[in-house]
């Protein structure tokens, strides 16, 4: 009880402690642009770009362009990391296969995807196959590698046990296989959605397809009365890589409760 | 229930053997330059019903003989038999409690559904799964845990847990190493009347792997002696200590600590 209680309490002191310093920097922001020491032409005050993000929130274009950038993000990483599972599977569970392929995979890996974003542009313009295909290709790399990890890490202690239960085929797989390589998949399909937002973005900001990325571009061309909105555009995408971050950051707590480093900090849900 | 009757065991071990072991030798990266020998040439066979007790020293090749009895692991050259026929892979009616809990456990899986893998495996119905379920959680005295994680558990709790599963699948014969060698002392007492009771009454063979030689007396009719790596064995001595044993009782006993200094000899001379 007053275990939980003390829980209970450092919770909303630390959300107290958050939203104090993001109250702060807000603060910090105004003073600084009143006081001239940001230049107005290139920084605009903080309440004229929350007044701006108040009018851009009301807006259709606003939703309208965060759609196509959320609809452009989840495809490629569905399609990402759907291959990655799957391939990342096969190379881990068959050593020669591994062993023939993982250097192309690993140069592919270190490849920059910024790199083949104007050939993709070429091929497909500024579409949404073109954002799907920057991000699946940009996550597909390092999740695959992450997938072998965690399907070759399974414990020897482990493994002996499933031979001796008698654990074969899909069974085994499901039953052990994909546990014990649950936690490196999920690091990986963190960060990977994490990148894939990034991706996201630089395809709408480069590539032209629409999106928040391309209302950003728009908002500077459009000279500097419009700055308040590139501010504002920009803080909504800070907003949705944090949402994204956090979403997985949970989803993970939740699916992995069981491992080490989850244990005790969510509910077992049984 | 009695233990066994003596002449009835001298039967059964007249009998043909359910495991044999021949001149097993294993090395560790055989034919590399870093090649291993952990075992250099050890041969004994197993009764039905009879508890084996295997010793030697940290290091001795224990965790490797038992994965070689079990089928887990080849044999670089020899033999074991288990009933009769060769080891190819590990035999149906066989079991195995591993030294480590944690890690055998499967973390993801409740009590009841760890105990409930080889259940499924063998395609036993739900229900009945369930009954065998209860059934093997109360033969090693655990009460109410089949929905808390095995993590969640003492270690001693977690062993029976393990213990549990591995009665699930029916063996016919148990191999255990060092099953009790991370709990504390009087859990381990705990643990060990545990097997020897659960041993009675479901009849079934045990070999079991310890560094302890106060446990392998205790709980063993007879003790194979291995000497340090790569082991042989050094002496196979019978244990004909009265059952049902009890901790004080046989403990205590004159013929317990007659035994016991001679195994103590038997390992202190092979170092
Ligand atoms: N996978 C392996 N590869 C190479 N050498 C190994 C391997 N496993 C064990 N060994 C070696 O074989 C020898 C016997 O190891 P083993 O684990 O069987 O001993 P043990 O008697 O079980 O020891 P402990 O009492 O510490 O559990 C040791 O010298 C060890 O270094
Ligand atoms: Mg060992």
């Amino acid at each position: 009880m007053s275990a939980d209680s003390g829980r209970v309490g450092a919770r909303w002191s630390s959300i107290a402690a958050r939203t104090a310093v993001v109250v702060a920097v807000l603060a910090g922001w105004e003073y600084l642009s009143a006081s001239g020491s940001l230049d107005a032409s290139s920084f605009p005050s903080m309440t004229d770009t929350m007044a701006e993000l108040a009018r851009q929130l009301v807006s259709a274009d606003l939703w309208t362009a965060l759609w196509h950038t959320v609809r452009g993000w989840a495809t490629g990483l569905a399609i990402g990391a759907s291959l990655a599972v799957l391939v990342g599977t096969l190379l881990g569970l068959n050593r020669f296969a591994y062993l023939s392929v993982i250097p192309v995979v690993e140069f592919l890996k270190t490849v920059p995807v910024i790199a083949i974003l104007p050939l993709a542009i070429v091929v497909w313009g500024a579409t949404l196959q073109m954002k799907v295909f920057l991000v699946a290709f940009g996550v597909f790399w390092p999740l695959t590698i992450q997938v072998i990890y965690g399907v070759r890490a399974v414990d020897p202690v482990v493994r002996d046990t499933a031979v001796v239960l008698r654990l074969r085929g899909v069974r085994r797989f499901v039953g052990v296989t994909l546990p014990s390589a649950a936690p490196f998949i999920a690091t990986g399909l963190r960060v990977a959605a994490a990148v894939g937002l990034i991706l996201t973005i630089i395809a709408e900001l480069i590539g032209g397809a629409k999106g928040l990325g391309l209302s950003i571009l728009t908002t500077v061309n459009a000279g500097p009365q419009r700055l308040p909105a590139t501010y504002a555009l920009i803080l909504v995408t800070g907003v949705a890589g944090v949402v994204v971050t956090s979403a997985f950051a949970r989803l993970e707590r939740r699916v992995l409760h069981w491992h080490e480093s989850q244990r005790n900090l969510a509910p077992t849900g049984v | 229930m009695a233990g066994p009757d003596p002449s009835v065991a001298a039967a059964k071990r007249a009998g043909e053997p359910v495991l044999s072991v021949r001149t097993l030798a294993k090395a560790y990266d055989a034919g590399t330059s870093r090649e291993k020998l952990a075992i250099a040439e050890v041969s004994f066979d197993v009764a039905r019903g009879e508890f084996v007790c295997v010793v030697g020293p940290s290091g001795a090749g224990k965790t490797t003989l038992l994965r070689c009895l079990s089928g887990l692991l080849g044999p670089t050259s020899g033999e074991v038999r288990f009933e009769g026929t060769p080891l190819r892979a590990v035999p149906d009616r066989l079991s195995v409690v591993f030294q480590d809990y944690s890690r055998s456990l499967f973390p993801w899986l409740t009590v009841n559904r760890n105990v409930a893998v080889p259940l499924r495996v063998a395609g036993v119905g739900k229900q009945q799964r369930e009954a065998r379920i209860q059934e093997v959680l109360h033969a090693v005295r655990l009460g109410d845990v089949g929905r808390s994680y095995p993590w969640q558990l003492s270690g001693g709790m977690q062993q029976r847990v393990a213990i549990a599963r591995a009665l699930a699948q029916q063996p016919d014969m148990l191999l255990m190493d060092e099953p009790f060698a991370s709990v504390d002392a009087q859990t381990r007492f705990d643990l060990e009347d545990l097997i020897l009771e659960v041993r009675r009454e479901l009849d079934i063979t045990v070999v079991l792997v310890t560094h302890d030689i106060d446990e392998a007396v205790y709980l063993a009719d007879r003790i194979v002696v291995l000497t340090g790596a790569p082991s042989r064995v050094q002496e196979i001595v019978d244990v004909p200590l009265e059952r049902p044993r009890t901790q004080l009782g046989t403990r205590s006993s004159e013929a317990f600590g007659r035994l016991r200094r001679h195994l103590m000899e038997l390992v202190t001379t092979s170092s």
